[in-house]
């Protein structure tokens, strides 16, 4: 019995050593990111380059953004790397994170079936235009994850003038109530479903019920010219100055989570902005596509 | 003829349990169903209940071809109900239970009640009427289950082993039960038992089975051996130990029965052409109508069947060593056996 | 530690409110759960029943295969069903996929298994005296087959306790079939998914409570219910 106990505790001391020695020798962070950076396909080239020059692995959580912005908050990655602007200052302001680095930028976009029942073809204004939806009861499918996409689609209908549902909710945030509340449009009924999924799943609902949806454009390039099965769903609406979509990077601060491994994190975001970093952002295409475009350094090539 | 049959067979995966060249049963009386364990009783009464389909041959019932297809046989059994060796109540009320053949025959709801009462009267159980079934003892559990065969009102009853799971003051019970409706009611029954007393208290006609097969009466001290030839005279070797003269031209494995009554106890052993002799030991000693059984243990156990007067001449008593004589004459082959056993 | 207080004290105050959108939730999981638990039991009792009496070629082969069947993961029942229900598959026509009628179509699909394979041993432990009673005392097909139904009362019972306790636990189904429509087809575990991947807990913690709840309770009455079958 004796021997066993001793047995199990040298076996728990080895298994304990390879994983967190495994990372402490190895150049290793955590970094929650939003779905359609890595469903863009754009990690898959940002990373190994990455490796390459630094020597940095990073282990990617694709969340929607509200959770990644979350894993930073509760310290459990080192570094975030999303696009909802507003709440990514927020997360600064309040010591969470050390300091955003704008990155890039693409673009939102409305889709929807070829019939385009609300007729919104060809339209610029993206909140005209999900009026027509709304007006004409047609089906649109909301991310409703709380992500930078859900985000956006949420300021945009506040735009649009149409009677906003207000649903609110009590919360304990460090033994103080606290109210949150989500926005959907008013009289919903059965046109507006929120589905609480990714970028990805959420255009493949839009396409199996022909619906439209407010997609960023990476993941939409990716699904429609990328897979066997092409989506169904044409752009209608583009260009309007609300639907850019920044991203930026932000460190975890080490103040409020000493454990973070900041340095590789700041080594991390400044490779992303360097000549180097942007350059691969500028020269990554899916099918002859531009996805993102540099922030820190606009003209590289 | 209540029932009659022809080349009655039935074959499980090849193997023939029953095989019944002519049966006749009459109407209005009882019958005994007699026969070691595993003689196919059982498989005859559920095939005369009509819920086992024979292999081949023809069963009448009340000189009418039985056609053995469903619709056909439930309506015969409308008029024939068996009463299992360990009979099995519904997980409900004894009212429930007794009531539930009336329900099949939709019976009116007044009327079942009625019947349902006389039945229980009829064994003795309607105290029990509201009680839970579960609870029952096996005495009790057999006497309900006869009422609940009772209240269909059947033409036959069947009885499966009706004191096999009952002590001795429930037994008498039945067997007085069994007489009275077969008397009162004109009800024709057929009862299976192994025990030769209880069919000769019961029954006015007795019916043999040994291994499937009908025969004129009880097979007893059976055994298999080998037949083995020595100074010229066949004997079959029991265990390799015992010689029992028998007559045969059969070679390899057969099966032997050795009537009680031939085997007798010698006071001076002489080995004569036809016959052998065994010491043994009496282990049991009882009597019946001027007849005793004795059990002698020679190695085996022999029963012996005598009458009083000669068991007295030998003044012997349990445990007493005994010299005992078996000759080719009570020697009967009843079987071939392909494995020794 | 704070935050699994600050998670959990605000998930009561959820339940004490009685939130619409959680009461909502709840009522499409449980709406969905029952009715596939009432379909898989009309037809796996049923089966189970002519399975567990008849003697027939490959019987042996039916009962392996249901029992491998039980062992089928949400994910691939899921998949498969969205294959032939999606716009492009051969049923795309009727609009299926992400309805609870999808939903209710996975789930069916998992838990016939369940019930007719607990229904055969709950009938398979009846005494074939039962049977034999039955008839000998003027029993058609039909009322053997209910005094047999009505001896195995317990066991089959339990089958469907067990079925919707599978049901009502299940994501896989719920979230490819159902696709997490709030209102529509949200159900309680696509729901904590979903509220996890948002980072938020609260509702997630709420949900959980309460389907702890239902599944404690689900517990105890199989238990009862198999206990009595032992008797």
């Amino acid at each position: 019995m004796k021997k066993f106990c001793i047995g199990l505790v040298i076996l728990g001391c080895l298994m304990f050593g390879i994983t967190s020695g495994g990372f402490a020798a190895d150049k290793v962070i955590k970094m929650s990111t939003t779905t359609s950076t890595l469903a863009s396909g754009l990690l898959d080239i940002l990373l190994p380059e990455l490796k390459k020059d630094t020597g940095i692995e990073i282990k990617v959580l694709a969340k929607g953004t509200g959770a990644a912005i979350r894993d930073g908050m509760d310290g459990n990655v080192d570094v975030i790397f999303v696009h909802a602007l507003e709440r990514e200052k927020e997360f600064v302001e309040k010591g969470y994170g050390t300091k955003r680095y704008a990155v890039m930028h693409n673009d939102f976009i409305v889709v929807g079936p070829k019939e385009d029942p609300a007729g919104i073809k060809g339209m610029t204004d993206a909140a005209e235009a999900l009026k027509k939806i709304a007006l004409s009861g047609s089906t649109f499918i909301s991310r409703g994850d709380d992500s930078g996409t859900h985000t956006k689609e949420q300021e945009l209908w506040e735009t649009t003038g149409i009677p906003m549902n207000k649903e609110t909710r009590t919360i304990v945030l460090e033994g103080k109530e606290l109210k949150v509340s989500f926005f959907s449009p008013q009289d919903s009924g059965r046109w507006y479903v929120s589905i609480g999924q990714g970028m990805g799943k959420t255009l493949t609902f839009a396409d199996e019920k022909q619906a439209y949806t407010l997609a960023d454009r990476g993941t939409y390039v990716n699904y429609k010219l990328g897979r066997a099965v092409p989506l169904d769903l044409e752009i209608f609406c583009e260009g309007d100055s609300r639907l850019a979509n920044p991203y930026g990077v932000i460190p975890v601060n080490p103040k409020k989570f000493p454990h973070v491994r900041y340095d590789l994190a700041e080594q991390f975001a400044q490779w992303l902005i360097s000549p180097r970093g942007q350059s691969v952002i500028k020269n990554y295409q899916v099918l002859g596509q531009t996805l993102f475009f540099p922030d820190a350094i606009p003209g590289i090539k | 003829m209540l029932y009659s049959a022809r080349n009655l067979k039935k074959t499980y995966n090849g193997r023939t349990v029953l095989d019944i060249p002519e049966l006749s049963i009459e109407k209005e009386k009882i019958y005994a169903l007699l026969g070691p364990n595993g003689s196919g009783k059982t498989t005859l009464l559920h095939i005369l209940s009509f819920i086992l389909t024979p292999s081949t041959g023809a069963l009448f019932y009340n000189d009418k071809p039985v056609q053995f297809l469903e619709k056909a046989l439930q309506l015969l059994r409308k008029e024939v109900v068996l009463v299992d060796q360990h009979p099995i109540l519904f997980s409900t009320s004894v009212h429930k239970n007794v009531e539930f053949g009336l329900k099949m025959r939709d019976i009116a709801k007044k009327d079942r009640r009625r019947i349902t009462e006389e039945s229980l009267d009829l064994v003795g159980m309607r105290d029990f009427e509201w009680a839970a079934a579960a609870h029952l003892s096996g005495g009790e559990t057999q006497r309900v289950a006869i009422a609940r065969a009772l209240a269909c009102r059947p033409k036959v009853i069947l009885f499966d082993e009706p004191t096999a799971s009952v002590d001795v003051e429930n037994q008498i019970a039945i067997e007085n039960i069994i007489q009275s409706i077969h008397r009162e009611r004109k009800i024709s029954v057929i009862v299976c038992t192994h025990n030769m007393l209880q069919a000769s208290k019961l029954a006015e006609e007795t019916l043999f089975l040994f291994e499937g097969r009908p025969t004129s009466s009880i097979y007893e001290n059976i055994f298999g051996g080998k037949v083995i030839m020595k100074g010229g005279r066949s004997y079959c070797a029991i265990d390799d130990k015992f010689l029992i003269p028998v007559k045969t031209d059969q070679t390899g494995f057969i099966k032997i029965s050795i009537h009680p009554k031939s085997i007798k106890f010698a006071s001076s052993p002489k080995n004569d052409a036809s016959s052998v002799f065994y010491d043994g030991r009496i282990s049991q000693l009882s009597e019946e109508k001027g007849w005793i059984r004795i059990l002698v243990n020679i190695g085996i156990p022999l029963s012996v069947f005598m009458k009083k007067k000669e068991f007295d001449l030998f003044g012997t008593g349990i445990g007493q060593n005994v010299t005992v004589k078996c000759s080719d004459y009570g020697v009967e082959i009843i079987g071939s056996e392909t494995m020794p056993g | 530690m704070d935050f699994f207080v600050d998670s959990f004290l605000s998930s009561l105050i959820l339940i004490r409110t009685v939130d619409p959108a959680l009461l909502n939730i709840v009522y499409v999981s449980l709406k969905v759960s029952l009715l596939s638990t009432l379909i898989a039991g009309a037809v796996g009792i049923p089966f189970g029943f002519v399975v567990a009496v008849t003697e027939f070629a490959g019987k042996r082969a039916v009962i392996t295969l249901l029992n491998t069947l039980l062992a089928l993961p949400t994910v691939v029942i899921g998949l498969f069903v969205y294959m032939f229900i999606s716009r492009r598959g051969i049923f795309g026509v009727f609009d299926l996929l992400y309805t609870q009628k999808a939903m209710i179509i996975g789930q069916v699909i998992l838990i016939v298994p369940v019930v007719t394979t607990f229904t055969i041993t709950a009938i398979s432990r009846i005494d074939t005296r039962y049977r034999r009673t039955a008839m000998t005392l003027g029993a058609d097909r039909i009322q053997t087959a209910m005094v047999i139904l009505r001896e195995a009362r317990f066991g089959i019972v339990a089958s469907v306790v067990a079925a919707f306790g599978r049901v009502i636990s299940e994501v896989g189904i719920s979230m490819m079939l159902g696709g997490n429509a709030k209102g529509f087809t949200r159900t309680m575990t696509t729901a904590m998914a979903l509220e996890y991947d948002k980072g938020e807990f609260v509702l997630a913690v709420a949900l959980g409570i309460i389907l702890m709840s239902i599944s404690l309770v689900m517990n105890i009455l199989l238990n009862y219910f198999q206990g009595r079958t032992a008797v």
